[in-house]
């Protein structure tokens, strides 16, 4: 498979001005300024195959949209090399830019005052897209996302959920080849949010579109993305597939079973960490090797109706891993 | 081209959405022309020549600031300064096409609205400047004087569009704005005709850039300037439009690698 997104110790370094609180710091700041250098992405090295769908997570300014717009050309690297479909994004060359698209949830491409169709007819221009393939990718999209009614009213008279659906629109109608989606479905509710995201994986599957995913929604991460590459104070802490990331860093599984009677939490201590009870179902973790042993004897000493064995949630490992991960250079 | 003939169009649609606001801002602009002239007035009263000028041609100057000042009033960096600094930019950026071209083209469409609706107050302004002074617009000055002003929308750009990037750096460049805005208003011609400044003030000011966008055109439009002094205005008007062009272009470039594209 074909390398689309290559970087090599990728690095961004901020320099921000720092006061301190309140009125006489601000005076202070008049005359004598201090600044300090933070690193927000440390030498990051990853690459990307045609048509991947990659999760990139982290907490919050772990140097995940630092990343994103660095491979969009918005950013300078202050050392180390990337490249996208060929190019130095920082070149912004015509040519590069008109194979990208990079999808903001909180930014807004749109123009507010005229119809959603009359910014998908500038992008149809702006990017050279002949009137055949507009016309039929715009149909294909606006009928895979349900605004074709919606498309010719005012941008500011849309609800949250349509101007997302528009903004994607407005994206694609050039058939990016490599798509930076950042945080696209924040602010949806959690039917819009599906749609978006199956709305993804048919966009990949068609066009064969590579796609870099951040979000901090984890259903967003487990329906699209195959791989995930998680980003932890600008250092990557782990690359691979999800289930990869769930064997290595959560040596648990969690036990569910559903009780005929109710039953104390003090009691079940002795399977397994209990993690939630209501008297009739209970959530508990037991270690991995301890299951077969553990979900016997919950069979056995309890009045169990039903039980179910599985993973951790991505989102439990995610958080745990944040809170202990030992974060390598 | 056909992309920014699309902004081009689009510009002048969004502009039509906001048609009242243009009106409103004429409204203003009007009553700062009407002041202007009332103390012109009481100026007059006791003298009937200042500085080469009577009452009636003194009229006719301030009839013709507000017609230049549409072609070559230019806030760009009212608006995109910001749009720096919030990282609103940033969706410009990454899209494949000449971010320069495209704010001259939307602003060129947005002054086009202006003068479609201003027409009629302008055409009635000089009318009544005829009618009651006996002095009118010639044709051919009136050519000249437009080309001109055509010529200095785009130094006017270039000089505002060189103070926007500044946002690249600082934290805030609505002072450097309102400063230009100061000096336009005191020795760009938009308050009183220069050649009444004292005469080294004068001999300064005929150096810089400031005149051209409201003395010069209006001189040419009222036919005080002989061909020969156009067209050293004209090289003068050009050599400055050259230097902004480029240090706006290394701003930007010299800009981007400063960005950092806040927001989101």
């Amino acid at each position: 498979m074909k390398k689309v997104i290559e970087l090599k110790k990728l690095s961004k370094n901020f320099r921000i001005h720092k006061r301190e609180q309140g009125l006489i710091g601000s005076v202070k700041a008049l005359f004598k300024r201090e600044y300090k250098t933070i690193e927000a992405v440390k030498k990051v090295s990853f690459d990307i195959e045609e048509g991947e769908l990659v999760g990139f997570i982290g907490p919050n300014g772990a140097g995940k949209t630092t990343t994103l717009k660095m491979l969009s050309g918005l950013l300078y690297p202050s050392s180390g090399n990337c490249q996208v479909l060929g190019f130095r994004p920082v070149e912004r060359k015509y040519e590069f830019l008109k194979q990208i698209s990079l999808v903001m949830g909180q930014k807004n491409q749109l123009w507010w005052d005229l119809p959603a169709i009359e910014t998908f007819v500038l992008n149809k221009e702006i990017y050279e897209v002949s009137d055949e393939d507009y016309k039929e990718i715009l149909n294909e999209l606006a009928e895979m996302l349900d605004v074709k009614e919606v498309m010719h009213q005012q941008v500011r008279k849309m609800s949250l959920g349509q101007r997302m659906k528009c903004e994607l629109i407005a994206s694609l109608i050039h058939k990016p080849k490599v798509l930076f989606l950042d945080e696209p479905t924040i602010g949806l509710d959690v039917v819009m949010q599906k749609k978006v995201r199956e709305f993804i994986l048919e966009y990949n599957r068609k066009y064969k579109a590579t796609v870099i995913l951040t979000s901090h929604y984890m259903d967003d991460v487990k329906e699209i993305c195959k791989r995930i590459i998680i980003i932890d104070k600008g250092v990557i802490v782990f690359d691979g597939s999800i289930e990869k990331l769930i064997k290595k860093y959560a040596n648990y599984k969690v036990l569910i079973p559903i009780f005929n009677g109710k039953v104390d939490s003090e009691r079940l201590t002795k399977i397994g960490e209990v993690i939630e009870n209501n008297g009739i179902r209970a959530v508990i973790k037991v270690g991995r090797k301890e299951v077969p042993k553990k979900a016997s004897e919950l069979l056995h000493e309890f009045d169990v109706d039903d039980l179910d064995i599985n993973e951790p949630r991505l989102e439990d490992v995610v958080r745990e891993m944040f809170g202990k991960v030992t974060i390598r250079e | 081209m056909k992309k920014y003939w699309v902004f081009f169009k689009s510009e002048l649609q969004r502009s039509f959405e906001y048609r009242g606001m243009l009106a409103t801002w004429f409204l203003v602009e009007l009553m700062g022309l009407v002041t202007v002239i009332f103390v012109w007035l009481a100026v007059y009263r006791d003298n009937l020549n200042v500085g080469g000028y009577d009452f009636k041609q003194m009229i006719f100057y301030y009839v013709l600031v507000p017609i230049v000042g549409v072609f070559t009033n230019v806030y760009i960096s009212e608006s995109l300064p910001k749009k720096i600094k919030d990282g609103v930019i940033s969706a410009e950026l990454i899209k494949p096409y000449n971010l320069k071209v495209k704010i001259l083209v939307g602003n060129i469409a947005w002054r086009m609205v202006k003068l479609f609706i201003y027409m009629p107050i302008f055409v009635a302004m000089l009318a009544v400047v005829g009618y009651f002074f006996g002095i009118s617009l010639s044709f051919g000055n009136a050519m000249i004087g437009f080309l001109v002003c055509f010529l200095v929308y785009f130094l006017h750009a270039f000089m505002d569009l060189s103070i926007s990037y500044m946002a690249f750096w600082m934290d805030d460049v609505w002072a450097l704005s309102h400063l230009k805005f100061i000096v336009l208003f005191m020795f760009g011609g938009m308050s009183f005709p220069l050649d009444l400044l004292p005469e080294n003030l004068w001999k300064i000011f005929n150096f810089l850039p400031f005149k051209f966008i409201y003395f010069v055109p209006v001189s040419v439009l009222r036919g005080r300037l002989s061909s020969f002094e156009i067209g050293f205005q004209v090289v003068q008007l050009l050599a400055w439009i050259g230097f902004f062009h480029f240090l706006s272009e290394i701003l930007f470039k010299l800009g981007l690698k400063k960005y950092e594209a806040y927001g989101n």
